[in-house]
């Protein structure tokens, strides 16, 4: 596993938990649930007692989801993308919040087995039962669909505040970066997806760049080791940019520096970026040198 | 079209619209991408199941960005709603269709039924319902909110009985003000359907009038999935709001190479779709160069502004076999000066408010006269289900006075019925006659 988090700082949410506030706090690619000390022990005595925990539902779903493509649909752009301010968020998930009900003749089971207060934000722990999903705080009900389930999860994680669902799409970006940099190779279906995700995002700061009358945006997605660039044609800025720039650049907030549009970014440490940019005559690429100051 | 990538194009139309750079829909409560998707899928541009997983994906992105905690969870369902595959197409029974025009007068009111419907599993009596609270007769225009139940002249739910003696309680649905509600009492079991008489509340009623014969036949239409014949088609669709919005398809339609975007029919589609009115009854002058429109819409908007329809109402008994994955029954027809409208059952339903189906989903209703005027149908009131739905189909402009027979043609993507049947009125500017044959 590479280290993709480098650079990207952490990122902090308040949420309600059993009437208290607890905090969730994303740091170097793993998501921690800061006031559960012993997750394990304290999901299974909620279970027992038919209740559930925000915070460690939260965190299983933000498992569930790390490499959810629709992450990236339901996720912002930028700042000229603003999402609805949910008064709760964790009460979005109280639609989805997970109830442990009796399934197959067995007693109470939790999902799946957790890890101590944190979870790896990659990590892909194996199914040890099944939940139902019913209002939070009504009575048991049938199990929702599946697809139903997955969407108020993910309602709930990209309505959390904090930066975290910023956090979540990069870790969802670089999962995809990932894949397309092993093998090159991901089914059309996710690759257009995948495209144009990339496009909202470039289409997003070019708005911000260049105004909205600038010419429309031709963007090609590119191999993860092709050279970028950013032409003027025809009447229309033709970008090729790899997927990858949505992790390198835009997610590290580097996608318009110094008034210039950031084809890539490249570092050692996370702390000193050179970035490849483009000025708004859509010249010759300049480069330009970034550090974070000790 | 052998490089375009029908999913990334409607997803790119969907970031953009996020965005607020592209308008996405016609109006605030469509679905978005759905019209540019309806053009894809209908060209073999993109599969139905992908296209409805594009639009829920960003019916969801735009919910979350939606301020009305209202349209949030309503957009959260309507992602949500699970979308099946359309219900097969089963013939409707034959029926029996008798003209009455008796008006019952109770204490609460008058009924003036219209024509009963009978078949082996269905029995339905069309009515308007005059409630006694009303000192003038209210509009007969059609096209009311549809609602369940009763008025607000009392409970509507009288009892039918038959000649053998069987009686069954009936359902009201129907629209109307409070002046005056139209609509169908349903029985909840059927009666004979042979039955020489009903009782409705022991009120009885001779079952001795014979509705107009239509012939029906069916003609199959060539199944060219070209962008044309698509755009064409999807502005003989209008639906309660008016005719379709075609820029967005037209835009997919050039990126997938089945259009192109010089085609001189492009300019007649847009001059159409800016003289169509968005209801029928609402007028507005032909549009210049209308004489070199391709018919049907050359006649159809021709005739655009006139008020000239003869005034009267015919029974019809027409049940069509399936086509196209339809069939349709028509009961009634009623002529004004404005228009004319018919009294439809479909099978299956119709897709209707926000679609659910891309395939062959919805029908165009055509009709055509003796003289080459052609007339376009909207639905007014409806109701139904997946597997069935009744209704109003109003359509314009208005009958010519000179027409001696007319077609109605429910047309699908491959092939389309035609309902023949005279235009014989009774005395003129009077309802529920018919002249005898």
């Amino acid at each position: 596993m590479n280290e993709w988090w480098r650079g990207l700082a952490p990122a902090q949410a308040t949420i309600g938990c059993g009437g208290n506030s607890h905090r969730l706090r994303w740091e170097a690619g793993r998501i921690h649930a800061l006031d559960h000390d012993d997750a394990e022990s304290e999901q299974t005595l909620a279970a027992l007692a038919g209740e559930s925990c925000t915070c460690l539902d939260l965190i299983d779903a933000w498992d569930r989801h790390c490499e959810d493509i629709r992450v990236l649909v339901l996720g912002s752009r930028g700042p000229a993308d603003i999402l609805a301010t949910q008064d709760d968020p964790a009460a979005q998930l109280g639609v989805a919040r997970p109830q442990v009900v009796a399934g197959g003749g067995a007693g109470p089971r939790v999902s799946r087995a957790r890890r101590v207060g944190t979870l790896s934000a990659m990590g892909r722990p194996g199914p040890s039962g099944w939940t139902s999903y019913a209002p939070g705080g009504g009575p048991l009900q049938p199990a929702r669909s599946r697809k139903v389930q997955a969407e108020n999860e993910l309602v709930a994680l990209v309505g959390l505040g904090g930066g975290l669902p910023d956090r979540l799409v990069a870790t969802v970006a670089a999962a995809w970066q990932e894949r397309l940099a092993r093998s090159g190779r991901v089914p059309a279906r996710s690759r257009a997806q995948l495209q144009a995700a990339l496009h909202g995002r470039v289409f997003a700061v070019m708005r911000g760049w260049l105004g909205t009358s600038a010419p429309p945006l031709q963007l090609t997605m590119i191999g993860e080791k092709a050279a970028p660039k950013l032409i003027s044609e025809d009447g229309h800025i033709r970008a090729e940019l790899r997927f990858g720039w949505l992790l390198d650049v835009w997610a590290q907030g580097l996608a318009v520096v110094w008034g210039r549009f950031c084809l890539s970014a490249n570092t050692d440490d996370g702390r000193m970026w050179t970035l490849t940019t483009v000025g708004p005559d859509v010249g010759p690429p300049s480069l330009i040198v970034v550090k974070l100051a000790d | 079209m052998a490089d375009f990538d029908g999913e990334l194009y409607l997803r790119v139309v969907g970031e953009e619209t996020i965005l607020g750079a592209r308008r996405g829909r016609q109006r605030p409560w469509d679905l978005p991408l759905l019209e540019p998707a309806r053009a894809l899928v209908a060209v073999g541009a993109i599969s139905a199941a992908r296209a409805r997983a594009i639009i829920d994906d960003y019916s969801l992105a735009e919910a979350m960005r939606s301020d009305d905690r209202h349209g949030f969870h309503h957009r959260m369902a309507m992602a949500q709603v699970s979308r099946g595959r359309r219900p097969r197409a089963r013939a409707l029974k034959p029926r029996r269709v008798v003209p009455c025009d008796r008006t019952i007068e109770a204490a609460n009111g008058a009924l003036h039924v219209r024509h009963v419907t009978l078949s082996e599993d269905t029995t339905s009596v069309a009515i308007t319902w005059r409630p006694n609270n009303s000192g003038r007769s209210g509009s007969r225009r059609r096209g009311h909110m549809v609602m369940m139940g009763h008025g607000a002249g009392g409970p509507l739910q009288p009892q039918l009985t038959d000649d053998r003696g069987t009686t069954v309680a009936t359902g009201f649905s129907g629209g109307g003000s409070d002046d005056e509600w139209e609509g169908r009492l349903t029985a909840q079991q059927p009666v004979a359907a042979d039955t020489a008489w009903i009782e409705i509340d022991g009120h009885r009623l001779e079952l001795s009038g014979a509705a107009v014969a239509c012939e029906i036949t069916i003609e199959a239409l060539a199944n060219d999935a070209t962008g044309v014949r698509y755009l064409w088609r999807r502005l003989a669709i209008p639906d309660f709001h008016g005719p379709a919005e075609i820029e967005e398809s037209i835009g997919a339609l050039v990126a997938a190479g089945t259009l192109e975007p010089d085609d001189p029919a492009l300019d007649e589609m847009r001059a159409v779709r800016e003289a169509m009115p968005d209801h029928p009854g609402m007028h507005s002058s032909a549009p210049h160069g209308v004489r070199q429109l391709p018919e049907p819409w050359r006649s159809l908007l021709g005739r655009l502004a006139k008020q000239d329809g003869p005034e009267g109402t015919l029974t019809l008994s027409a049940v069509t076999p399936e086509f196209g994955g339809f069939s349709v029954a028509i009961s009634c027809l009623e002529s004004q000066p404005d228009g004319f409208g018919i009294e439809v059952d479909v099978a299956p339903g119709l897709g209707h408010g926000p679609p659910r189906h891309f395939e062959s989903g919805q029908l165009a209703w055509w009709a055509a006269d003796d003289r080459g005027n052609h007339h376009l149908g909207q639905i007014g009131s409806w109701s139904g289900s997946e597997d069935y739905c009744s209704g109003e189909v109003n359509f314009w402009p208005a009958l010519r006075p000179t027409a001696r027979s007319l077609s109605i043609m429910p047309t699908g993507e491959t092939s389309r019925a035609v309902i023949t049947f005279p235009l014989i009125w009774g005395d003129s500017g009077r309802r529920g006659e018919v002249e005898p044959a």
